[in-house]
């Protein structure tokens, strides 16, 4: 797409040169004039110019005009409240007709000090009320979900919320009903709001109307510190600041990345913080006395003990890694295994595929697609949420989403994203290096893993060491690093045979039973480090709180001295090691506040993908898939359990219709031997001959299953 | 001779709701008249006549229509909209068209469809209208039927029950499904409207003027009423304190006297003038005195007020004008859509500021904070509705601020609960269902 | 006692019981010396503390770093605080000096004369007339 020709506009008195179609509020802040907004927001669609806070003078027009909805055309001339006397009086008007009816509720108000409506009450709006009726009072806070409270006096109808849920989360649940003065924000049908993006109403609103009902009277905005960091929940790593007050994080907020994110925010990546104070948080590190009973013990016993563990193996150690980790201390611990005691074997979370950094872009590179074809098994929007919206922000700009890559549309089209999300992502590179990505300007593959930092951690393992695992057995020495490992169940299975087990991790309840030594481990929000997200993009976490226990980097530096590996205790340092080896040499302090992804490298040799094993079986194939909803943090913050998925099964139109099954019936999924009963919804995602039923409530069903009413 | 039938001529006579009693008065000739020539030149015709439309805007139709891009430029479908959501005060007239000569505003829909190539028309009908609906219904299927609609689909479609459905914008996201608030302008219809689309959205009683526009011809009509500006004939829907009140098709430029007191009968019961609401609630009033005035545009501009939908309701002496004033701006605060903030906090607290001021409990610098109120909405807010709440309240102080005075002063009405608004208004109490009406003052 | 002189703080109560402090923490935005500290809860219906939305579960001020300034009270929205006249507020520990809200709410231990308002012209603050 081409830049439109630039054109002239002058806004009180100063002339601005900006791309012809410029809204006027980008124009007005490109000429270094602010003009105050309530409903504008770009991200939500066209503006709608309902709010009349951002009223200006144009010559020419014959009334005060909305800048939002106004765009940039040669020769205009604007004057806003600064300059004219019109404007300046219908702003103040509109900020009187606001506070009309707004409650006086700034001190209890969990949006005050961070308001917007009260800066520009103080900028532009009257000093003093002239009303002296009684306000239109509603019953208040009315919760809208066990995370979202709605105060209906303080809300402005600036319409942000039902606009992002019906515009860009597009998932309808959240209306405006009644008219003029009785208008009230309400959910569909009085429902709770259960969907994946609804906590980013909360940043939206302008005033205390839609507030986080786990933040509610936490702290003020001057007690607070914000702190720059980066979601580990998902691999697409959402740009976060941590807010935190003596010590705790008490709420998430977007730090918008305009590539990643967008400034939007999964639910779980902004709900879930609440694990890091999880009632079975480990502090002091743990030794097995008994078959289910431990003792704390000292971080000097602990490590001495670690040593023998790991002298007495024999080598026979094999290291399960959740993911989770950050680079620095994956490497810390690789270099530590595979330099100090020649332990090569890994069991690594994920495939990575290496050859997928030819068809690297940034996430935003999706909205723009002509033509986006979403591959794989697995859901979306339960694998790396962000990434739907960008779908659905794509298909909005008119892109065609196809759920198979063959056909002469996708072969003659120019912008095609591919995206696979699901195991088998192999194929990947092959199926982009045969439509030409690398070669089509705005293109590009992303292959969705399921682990915040997969990549990273296997970059680190690899920059360790050269060796090929010896993959012994029996194991001597499993050690299981995070909790995503250990709720493995193939992790667990392997530490039935193994010898000894040592834990990294959490949560105390999951590792009763089955391990020796436990040491606590640290939460993203607790550690300084770099993760490498789905883009292949490093990005920097800043430790928020201090953990209860030290870094890992800490003791593994400890740990390291008695096997004569240098390690340093300083995440800077450690990778200033590693980026020698897989970053190019990147300095720590530069990865930078929003990381920049490097450009695409040649399109190297190319994997052949394995052929596809389809297991044989009769019936519908079943695919389980992890949700969103689910995981050692999730399961630690109630608040969040009614996003959980309920017992469901997803059919695709055809099967559906085959079947005689319609969305909310109950049917009964049956294979070898085991049968259990699901709700039935049909989508059209689904493509025929696959059923899809959340892991939770597919436990024991098989390959094949067969779908009876 | 102010009256003169063109829009209802032939109604009086014959029941023109049937198709073959129409074709009896000369119906479908100008259709088949419009069919013969270009698009353009039936563009042209309504440019000549300068009918300007009857809905309150008084915008010249046949400039609208030349907006419309054409297919070449803007390769969608294009639309004809009726706007028969006749919600005005005071207003009926609409009513009377569609009730009495529906195959006249059938056959200006298609012409009008010919005009500008389109293959759509809705006509979106007021839901409280139930009679006229199927009236209009039967004689679309009469006419269909007839084979009359060559191609084209005319769809009748209900609104349910909100004024703002007939401010044009919002009338297209009704029509849509949408929530019926309106659109910013720009874009305008005629470039982007139902459905993104190019849409020509005019007023019943003007969709029902293209016929004679097209049998007269657009010079021959341009010479009826008040030409340059006010030409032809128009409806006006007389109510109030009047003893023959009824819709009158007159030429516009028809004094206003002439038509309370010579056709209208005057005033019952030997009352006296005291005001005139002459085009709908929504534009200023006049008092007694300025009741000498033509009824077009040019004539009402001067005294301050406009032809609006040409409701023209009399007030007597019986009549309190804070009640009025009172009822009035009710009537806006129930009707907001509650998009822009000017006219949703506006209207209600112009409710309060004028309850208290009936109640006999205001200061003097209450009624200075109402016109400021008035100020405050007027040319802010996003549709014309929020103008249509402040200018006639605005004009009932100024015009009769000693009467706002006297109940200040007085400490209450001075009518005392004898003030009437009989015949003028319907009460409140209409619509106690919903939870606006009853406002704390 | 000059009337109004600058001494030991005092949280109050509405005359129905309830405190008028509603931890809205505006006296710890506006101390000079950052010396409050607020930590507010909700109300439930059980058990209500205040007469808003919310309460002060926690309501501290570090004596030692205060600077009786009274902006404190100047920025209370709900004349919840002011200062009162005891002067007498020495103690052996600086752990002593940490008043909790129970030690501010309740009654000075010993009263101190303070003279006549009308004397000193001192009009009486809204907040004692009407509450």
């Amino acid at each position: 797409m081409s830049t439109p020709e630039p054109v002239t506009v002058t806004i009180d008195g100063r002339d601005v040169q900006v791309p012809k179609g410029t809204g006027l509020v980008e124009t007005a802040l490109a000429a270094g004039i602010e003009i105050p907004v309530f409903c504008y927001e770009p991200r939500l669609g066209p503006a709608i110019g309902a709010c009349r806070m951002c009223l200006v003078e144009v010559e020419g027009m014959p009334k005060v005009q909305a800048a939002c909805v106004l765009s940039a055309q040669d020769g205009m001339v604007v004057s806003t409240a600064q300059s004219s006397s019109e404007a300046a009086e219908a702003q103040n008007a509109t900020l009187e007709f606001i506070l009309v009816n707004h409650p006086l509720d700034c001190p209890v108000c969990d949006k005050g000090g961070e308001c917007p409506l009260q800066d520009l009450t103080f900028r532009w709006g009257p000093g003093a009320s002239r009303m002296e009726f009684p306000k239109r009072t509603f019953e208040k806070p009315i919760p809208i979900s066990p995370t979202i409270a709605l105060d209906r006096e303080r809300c402005i109808l600036c319409y942000r919320c039902t606009r992002f849920s019906e515009a860009v989360a597009e998932d309808g649940q959240l209306i405006a009903e009644n008219r003029g003065a009785a208008s009230v924000i309400a959910t569909f049908q009085d429902e709770p709001y259960r969907a994946p993006f609804s906590g980013n109403i909360i940043e939206l609103c302008p005033v205390g109307a839609l507030t986080s009902t786990q933040y509610r009277f936490e702290a003020r905005p001057w007690e607070i510190q914000n702190v720059p960091t980066v979601c580990g929940m998902c691999p697409v790593g959402c740009n976060i600041h941590a807010t935190t007050r003596e010590g705790k994080v008490k709420r998430i907020l977007s730090r918008n990345h305009p590539e990643i994110d967008q400034g939007w925010l999964c639910d779980k990546g902004r709900f879930a913080y609440a694990h890091v104070r999880a009632r079975d948080r480990i502090a002091d590190p743990l030794k097995r006395i008994g078959p289910r009973r431990y003792e704390d013990v000292s971080w000097d016993d602990a490590l001495d003990e670690v040593e023998r563990m790991l002298r007495n193996a024999g080598g026979r150690i094999v290291t399960a890694l959740s993911g989770s980790e950050t680079v620095e201390s994956a490497y810390a611990l690789a270099k530590l295994l595979r330099q100090g005691l020649g332990a090569h074997s890994a069991v690594l979370p994920e495939e990575v595929e290496p050859a997928l950094d030819a068809f690297r872009a940034p996430l935003a590179t999706i909205g723009d697609a002509e033509i986006v074809v979403v591959l794989g098994d697995e859901p979306v929007v339960e694998r790396a949420p962000i990434v739907d919206l960008w779908i659905r922000a794509a298909r909005r700009n008119g892109a065609q989403v196809l759920a198979s890559a063959d056909g002469e549309r996708v072969r003659s089209s120019e912008r095609v994203v591919l995206i696979w999300s699901g195991p088998g992502g192999e194929a990947l590179p092959a199926l982009a290096a045969g439509l030409g990505i690398a070669d089509k300007p705005g293109s590009a593959a992303f292959h969705l893993p399921q682990t915040a930092n997969g990549r990273g951690v296997a970059d680190a393992w690899a920059a360790a060491g050269d060796a090929d695992p010896e993959n012994p057995e029996p194991i001597g020495l499993l050690i299981v690093s995070g909790d995503e490992a250990v709720a493995n169940p193939a992790v667990r299975a392997m530490a039935e045979q193994a010898e000894s087990v040592l834990a990294i991790s959490m949560f105390r309840t999951p590792l009763i039973g089955w391990t020796d030594l436990v040491l606590p481990g640290t939460s993203y929000l607790e550690r300084d480090g770099t993760y490498v997200n789905l883009e292949g993009r490093l990005q920097r976490l800043r430790r928020a709180v201090i953990p209860p226990g030290p870094d890992e980097l800490a003791w593994l530096a400890k740990l390291a001295e008695r096997f004569d590996v240098e390690l340093s205790p300083y995440p800077s340092q450690v990778f200033a090691e590693i980026s020698a080896i897989a970053y190019g040499g990147l300095d720590y302090g530069l990865v930078g506040e929003h990381a920049s992804l490097p450009p695409p490298v040649e399109v190297g040799d190319v994997p052949k993908p394995k052929a596809a094993e389809t297991a044989p079986g009769q019936g519908l194939r079943l695919i389980p898939y992890r949700p969103l909803f689910s995981g050692p943090a999730v399961e630690r913050v109630p608040q969040l359990h009614f996003q959980r998925p309920g017992p469901e099964v997803e059919l695709s139109p055809d099967d559906a219709q085959r079947l005689g099954v319609s969305s909310g019936q109950q049917v009964h999924v049956r294979s070898n031997g085991t049968s259990v009963e699901l709700r039935a919804r049909v989508s059209r995602d689904l493509a025929p001959g696959a059923v899809r039923v959340p892991a939770p409530h597919a436990a024991d069903l098989g390959t094949h299953v067969e779908v009876s009413t | 001779m102010p009256e003169l039938a063109l829009v209802l001529e032939g109604a009086d006579d014959r029941d023109l709701t049937k198709l073959g009693e129409y074709r009896g008065v000369g119906g479908y000739r100008a259709l088949d008249k419009a069919r013969g020539m270009e698009p353009e030149a039936v563009v042209e015709e309504l440019l000549t006549s300068n009918l300007r439309g009857r809905g309150g805007a008084f915008f010249p139709m046949g400039r609208k229509a030349s907006f419309i891009p054409k297919p070449e430029d803007v390769p969608k479908p294009r639309y004809v909209v009726v706007n028969a959501d006749e919600s005005e005060p005071g207003t009926f007239k609409d009513r009377e068209i569609m009730f009495r000569v529906p195959h006249r505003l059938i056959e200006g829909c298609l012409i009008t469809a010919h005009s500008i190539r389109s293959q759509n028309v809705f006509i979106y009908i007021r839901g409280e209208y139930l009679a006229e609906f199927e009236v209009v219904r039967a004689a679309l299927d009469e006419a269909r039927d007839e084979g009359l609609f060559a191609g084209v689909t005319v769809v009748l479609h209900r609104g349910a029950g909100a004024y703002i459905c007939g401010e044009e914008s919002a009338l297209l996201e009704s029509l849509e499904g949408k929530r019926g608030q309106p659109r910013s302008r720009p874009p305008y219809p005629a470039v982007s409207g139902l459905y993104a689309a190019p849409t020509l959205i005019n007023n019943v009683e003007t969709v029902s003027t293209v016929p004679k526009v097209i049998e007269l011809g657009g010079a021959e009509y341009a010479k009826i009423g008040a030409p340059p500006n006010s030409t032809g004939t128009r409806l006006f829907s007389l109510s109030g304190n009047v003893a023959r009140g009824g819709n009158y098709e007159l030429e516009l430029g028809t004094s206003l006297n002439d038509l309370i007191f010579e056709i209208g009968g005057g005033i019952p019961e030997g009352r006296k003038l005291k005001a005139v609401i002459p085009g709908g609630s929504s534009v200023p009033v006049l008092t007694a005195d300025e009741v000498d005035t033509p009824l077009e545009h040019d004539a009402m501009t001067e005294r301050g007020s406009m032809l609006g939908s040409g409701a023209v309701i009399v007030i007597d002496d019986r009549c309190c004008m804070v009640q009025l004033g009172l009822r009035v701006a009710q009537f806006y605060m129930h009707e907001s859509c509650g998009k822009c903030t000017p006219c949703r906090e506006g209207t209600r607290w112009m409710v309060q500021l004028l309850h208290k001021i009936e109640d006999g409990r205001a200061e003097h610098e209450e009624l200075d904070l109402l016109l400021s109120v008035c100020d405050r909405i007027l040319g802010k807010c996003l549709c014309p509705l929020g103008d249509a709440a402040a200018m006639p309240i605005a004009s009932y102080v100024s015009k009769f601020r000693d009467e706002f005075r006297v109940h200040i002063d007085g400490g209450g009405c001075p009518f005392g609960g004898e003030a009437s608004l009989e015949g003028v208004m319907a009460p409140v109490d209409q619509h106690t269902h919903h939870p606006v009406a009853e406002v704390p003052a | 006692m000059y009337p109004r002189f600058r001494g030991r703080h005092r949280l109050w109560r509405h005359e129905n019981g309830l405190e008028k402090c509603v931890g809205c923490s505006l006296c710890a935005a506006a101390c000079p010396a950052d010396c409050i500290r607020v930590v507010a809860e909700e109300n439930t219906a059980e058990d209500r503390v205040s007469a808003g939305e919310r309460y002060a579960r926690i309501y501290e001020i570090n004596l030692s770093r205060c600077i009786f300034c009274g902006y404190c009270e100047l920025a209370c929205p709900f004349d919840a605080i002011t200062l009162e006249n005891e002067f007498e507020l020495s103690e052996y520990s600086r752990d002593d000096l940490i008043y909790t809200k129970d030690m501010l709410l309740a009654e000075p231990i010993k009263r101190v004369p303070v003279a006549d308002r009308d004397l000193y012209d001192t009009p009486i603050p809204a907040y004692k007339g009407r509450s």
